[in-house]
């Protein structure tokens, strides 16, 4: 009887578990229905990403970054404070500070003496824009720029900052902006990288910036960043060795090829069919590269453009005007890094030497893209990764005073490209420490440039490990008032 | 025994009596708190009469002997019951709502309607309706009379379109910034967008509609919307400004509330008259309306400005096959039909390249030649791509004589002609072209020749580019002096370089700056004594360089060993046997590898010739690097023996020290004494023991730093 009473109760378990199972199932389908592409085969979004086209019609083709590594102080630069200069010495109202946190580097003084300007600003251009006098080429073409003075960002060190820039996460080992860019529109020219990275170094007091900054992370290979370095090979191993000639290259590289096709058959593994196509774009690279690279044809208007410098390979001056080559040739995105802009103490030499470096070629690049015609669809960044404190860190002299770092609010500037041009963007209060009008977060700033780009930041995705993944994560809005 | 249905029916009934009461007197009742309680209900009770009459239709249309069953009689009772009390409560409400909009009057009376239809239905259809056709069409009838009272019901909860509202795509509209009026372009949708649901013709919230100037001067049940030019006055400002947590602050907390800038724009258009009619472009340039206004204007402009193309789209797998090395053919963006092609590679190049294009020439709108070896033959088949829109002629082969065929093409807005040998007799074309903007730096044209294409068409963008090379003076980097500084045997070979062209480099050997007057560098030379090197570029039309120099060490007797006697400051003792006498200068920045440091100890060293030598004089090479406490030393010895004992003292030196910091220096300190043969020399010098009084770190010991002894 048990028996039966056993079997009985597990017939209807068995029962119920379909009848139930079956009411899941459709209730799971109905829902379903509300996925539009769940069971459609073709994704169209991955169509487009596969033929390398942008969402929409792009406002700028191509980016060049000028990223001022270190973070220089806004204050210094494009965020005019009189406030500062008058209650030089005064402490930071706690108001004012709320509840930011410090680094550690400036956390335990035992006062925060605002610190002003040692450089005085002028109004500079139709738009009326404040420039600081450390910058007077940048001022002479401020109505091309778009001066954002509220960007804000979480992170309140160098490496999480940077990072955060440059991939939208803190951690690292997601793919820099610069490959997102090549993984959604692909290159241009198929004979140079879609992603090159160029480094410099002022004299200032500098941070390091590591090749995980342009990374794939979990993207594709191809679209890793290539760094041009300023040696005779800008491009290690490109070169042939003595005694090859191109059809024996040409040869080894069909052989090659074949080889890992047979093992990408076998596998199917991406990271072979990546490593076949690296190799034919070295090779196509190895005529490429050192015409670009050739800079003995530039007339002397433009190197007094850029500045003698400009031919000293390694400079910022040499990359602005690299930069520029490469962009014309068709790199999507160019990544500067120049060093040296992290002004803890003895701020005001500092920024002097490093405002030296960048000043003059950084304009130069704008308007050597003006009068190409290639401004209207080269966008161009200059900014760091964090803004710098109102107060003073270290021991302070008139002339003489360094600055932490502050996430709150910093300057930038972007021009060309779909920007509205001769615009200052955002409002921060009279002590420079806090955003009143309009915050830019870097989410957002990410956003815009993508949506410069053609590129829908919402939908370049890219699914791993179970999660798709962003650029600008779960957030970031495009500033619209800033895109003409 | 009780029959719940027929009390429902009483109830029904006096419930539909009470009704009509409350209809014809409804201006003159004042309601009781707790009858405004019961009446917030009826958006929770509606919902009962809806399912149950849903329910009665059901059963009316496809199972009639279902209501023929007693306890269905009892259920359609509930339904009339429910329908009944609904319509009450909702009249309740009504009193509360200061809507005076078509809206709520419809509602009510639909709702009265149904209800009444409802009863009549449920207990008196086998008196009036005999045929199944009669009763099913009273049923439809009932359900449509439903609907209509829910429609109404939710446009006064959600506001009006509430349904429709997926459905409204962005609609395109056009604005001519020119005949743009104030109201109608920029309040409006402001209104509209944030407070349009509630206050427009048939909702009318509080008797207020926003939709025209005659309702909004009119305004609502409590006074005037707005009074031109008073905002005190106006009663939509004063509403705007309440704080959030104000029951009467507009919109509504839970709704979307207006910007800072479009309050601030709904402001000044109150302050200055609330103008309807007036142009935008009417008001002074300075006035803050306008200046509010403008990017507004353009936040919908570029909404509605995405190019549109009406040419079909070109077969993408030929698309995609076009494609090479060398020739980019893509779309502008998924789904447009317009192709932008760029060439790459100028040595790949050829005309047949740009001719395969033939098949979606119609489809192209951005062409990019630049570079390319294109001459002005090939300019005549451009005349096939007529979408042109921007075309890259920069530093082709092509010059004035066949760029008039560009006139064909009839849309094209930019040209670039940069590095090209186009000159201003070229151009007379664009005239009548519909270019818009027109790159010509680096051309045949000179400044007066673009000043003069500027005044005659002053709607061109001309983008002339940097001209002040000529007049610009800047300063030349330094040179670069390829020889390596440091000590040399017989003779050193001195190379030079500058990264800029035809730049002259002149040099001195012995220290002193440079001028107009020194040497000038042509080709490596050779130089055989010790000597310090100065070079300064010098250019036309470019600031001298600052001077950069090097120098040079003519190596002394060769030393068989050097025996460090008195051990040096073990950081700073790296191959320390070898250092002195390894003919390596070392670095002013880099003590530690090729420098022996001193500072507990004195340094004391023994030279062995090798063999009795005549010797007169020896030469410290020594760091002096203030800012690291790095001195020159206060005393040094020499002393000479042929044995290693019965040292004779020969020279004794004390240093000058200095008085201030000065930058880092590696001198010789040189000590002579009379000629004498020798074979070993014992070197002896003492660091300083308290860092001066002017130093950061006076009183401290200081260091002793040496590189290298030569011997004469």
């Amino acid at each position: 009887m048990e028996k039966e009473l056993l079997e009985r109760g597990l017939n209807l378990n068995r029962r119920k578990f379909i009848s139930k199972l079956s009411l899941g199932l459709g209730s799971a389908a109905l829902g379903s229905l509300l996925i539009p592409d769940l069971f459609s085969g073709a994704n169209n979004l991955e169509d487009t990403i596969m033929r390398g086209l942008p969402h929409f019609a792009p406002k700028a083709k191509r980016v060049i970054y000028l990223f001022q590594n270190g973070a220089p102080s806004q204050l210094e630069t494009f965020d005019y404070k009189p406030l500062l200069c008058q209650m030089m010495g005064e402490n930071l109202p706690e108001s004012i500070r709320g509840t930011q946190r410090l680094t550690g580097m400036s956390a335990y003084q035992s006062s925060f003496p605002l610190v002003g300007s040692y450089y005085k600003f002028n109004q500079h251009g139709k738009s009326g824009a404040w420039v600081s006098e450390l910058f007077p080429h940048m001022a002479g073409i401020v109505d091309d720029l778009c001066i954002i003075k509220t960007m804000h960002t979480e992170a309140i060190n160098h490496d999480p900052a940077l990072t955060f820039f440059q991939s939208g996460a803190q951690q690292g080992n997601r793919p820099s902006m610069g490959s997102w860019v090549s993984y959604g529109l692909g290159t241009e020219n198929n004979n140079l990288p879609a992603f090159c990275v160029l480094l410099s170094r002022g004299k200032g007091n500098g941070q390091g910036v590591y090749s995980k900054l342009w990374t794939n992370g979990f993207l594709d290979s191809v679209h890793q960043g290539v760094q041009f370095s300023s040696g005779e090979n800008p491009i290690l191993y490109l070169q042939d060795p003595d005694g090859m000639d191109r059809a024996t290259r040409r040869n080894m590289l069909d052989k090659i090829a074949a080889l890992n096709q047979l093992e990408m058959d076998a596998y199917g593994d991406p990271e072979i069919g990546a490593k076949i196509q690296q190799y034919e774009m070295a090779y196509r690279m190895q005529t490429a590269v050192p015409e670009i690279m050739d800079t003995s044809k530039e007339s002397e208007s433009i190197i007094k453009l850029y500045g003698a410098d400009c031919l000293v390979p390694g400079t910022y001056a040499a990359n602005c005007l690299l930069a520029r080559k490469l962009s014309e040739n068709g790199v999507r995105f160019i990544q500067l890094y120049h060093q040296g802009w992290d002004q803890h103490g003895n701020l005001p030499n500092e920024m002097r030497g490093q405002a030296m470096d960048v000043d003059q070629p950084s304009a130069a690049l704008i308007k050597d893209l003006k009068q190409r015609g290639l401004l209207d669809e080269t966008l161009v960044i200059w900014g760091g990764e964090f803004g710098r404190t109102n107060y003073c860190q270290g021991k302070m002299q008139p002339d003489n005073y360094g600055r932490d770092h502050h996430p709150r609010c910093f300057s930038i500037w972007m021009a060309g490209g779909g920007i509205k041009p001769g615009v200052v963007h955002g409002e921060t209060d009279e002590f420079g420490y806090n955003i009143i009008k309009d915050p830019v977060h870097v989410h957002d700033f990410q956003a815009t440039v993508l949506n410069l780009l053609g590129l829908d930041h919402e939908k370049l995705v890219y699914k791993f490990q179970g999660r798709r993944y962003r650029l600008t994560d779960l957030y970031g809005n495009v500033v619209n008032q800033i895109i003409a | 025994m009780i029959d719940s249905r027929k009390i429902m029916k009483t109830l029904s009934f006096c419930g539909l009596v009470f009704l009509g009461f409350l209809l014809l007197f409804e201006n003159r009742m004042v309601l009781p708190a707790w009858l405004q309680v019961a009446g917030r209900w009826h958006t929770l009770f509606l919902h009962f009469p809806i399912v149950l009459l849903v329910l009665v239709s059901l059963a009316v249309l496809w199972n009639e002997p279902l209501m023929q069953t007693t306890k269905w009689k009892g259920f359609e009772a509930l339904t009339v019951a429910t329908t009944v009390s609904t319509a009450i409560l909702g009249l309740l409400l009504s009193r509360e709502q200061t809507d005076t909009g078509n809206g709520l009057f419809l509602h009510k009376w639909s709702g009265t309607i149904l209800a009444l239809t409802v009863y009549l239905f449920c207990f008196y259809r086998d008196r009036f309706l005999n045929t199944v056709f009669k009763q099913r069409s009273t049923v439809v009838f009932m359900f449509l009379v439903l609907t209509i009272t829910g429609h109404w019901g939710g446009s006064l909860t959600h506001g009006e379109g509430y349904l429709t509202g997926p459905f409204e795509t962005n609609k395109k509209e056009t604005i001519d910034l020119s005949q743009a009026q104030i109201f109608k372009a920029v309040v409006q949708p402001i209104l509209s967008d944030k407070c349009g649901n509630c206050h427009n013709r048939s909702v009318m919230k509080g008797g207020l509609s926003l939709e025209d100037s005659v309702s909004i001067f009119k305004g609502g049940k409590n006074g005037k919307a707005i009074v031109a030019g008073l905002l005190d006055k106006s009663l939509l400002y004063q509403r705007l400004v309440l704080p959030m947590t104000d029951k009467k602050h507009m919109p509504l907390s839970e709704k979307p509330q207006l910007s800072p800038d479009e309050l601030a724009l709904i402001v000044y258009w109150i302050k200055s008259g609330a103008p309807f009619d007036q142009l935008l472009i009417a008001r002074p340039i300075t006035d803050s309306l306008r200046i509010l206004s403008m990017p507004f204007l353009e936040q919908r402009l570029k909404k509605s400005s995405a190019k549109q193309y009406d040419f079909q789209a070109a077969d993408l797998d030929q698309v995609a096959r076009l494609n090479n090395n060398n020739r980019v053919v893509k779309q502008l963006g998924a789904g447009s039909p317009a192709l932008a092609v760029s060439f790459f590679g100028r040595t790949n190049y050829s005309f047949d390249q740009l001719k395969a294009l033939k098949p979606v020439a119609k489809q192209i709108v951005h062409l990019n030649l630049a570079k390319m070896p294109v001459d002005n033959n090939q300019l005549d088949w451009l005349k096939n791509l007529e979408n042109l829109e921007e075309l890259n002629l920069n530093y082709t082969n092509i010059d004035n004589s066949n760029l008039k065929t560009l006139s064909g093409l009839k849309h094209l807005t930019a040209l670039s002609l940069v590095g090209t040998k186009i000159g201003i007799n070229g151009l007379d074309w664009v005239t009548n072209a519909s270019i818009k903007s027109l790159y010509v730096w680096n051309t045949q044209l000179t400044v007066s020749d673009m000043k003069e294409l500027q005044k005659k068409f002053p709607h061109l963008l001309l983008e002339t580019g940097f001209q002040g090379a000529d007049t610009m003076v800047i300063s030349l980097n330094q040179p670069v002096i390829n020889t390596v500084g440091g000590f040399f045997k017989d003779r050193v070979n001195i190379s030079l370089k500058h990264v800029i062209k035809d730049v002259e480099l002149r040099y001195t050997l012995n220290g002193t700056e440079p001028d107009s007057s020194s040497a000038i560098y042509r080709a490596a030379f050779w130089v055989d004594s010790s000597f310090k090197l100065t070079v300064k570029a010098f250019k036309k039309g470019w600031i001298a360089s600052k001077s950069v120099n090097s120098q040079y060490f003519k190596a002394g007797l060769p030393v068989a060993k050097a025996t460090i006697l008195a051990v040096p400051d073990p950081k700073y003792a790296l191959h320390a046997d070898k250092i002195l006498i390894d003919l390596d200068a070392g670095d002013p920045g880099d003590f530690g590898t090729r420098t022996l440091g001193y500072q507990k100890n004195d340094a004391v060293v023994i030279l062995d010739m090798g063999k009795p030598t005549l010797m007169h004089a020896i030469k410290v090479l020594n760091l002096q690097n203030l800012g690291a406490y790095i001195f020159p030393p206060v005393q040094m010895k020499i002393f000479g023996s042929n044995s290693l004992q019965d040292w004779k003292l020969l020279s004794s030196k004390q240093s000058t020290m200095p008085d201030k910091l000065v930058p880092a220096i590696t001198p010789f300190l040189t000590m002579n004494f009379p000629a004498t043969t020798f074979r070993y020399l014992k070197f002896s010098a003492k660091p300083i023991a308290k860092l001066p009084e002017w130093h950061p770190g006076k009183g401290q010991p200081g260091w002793f730093f040496m590189s290298e002894l030569v011997v004469n």
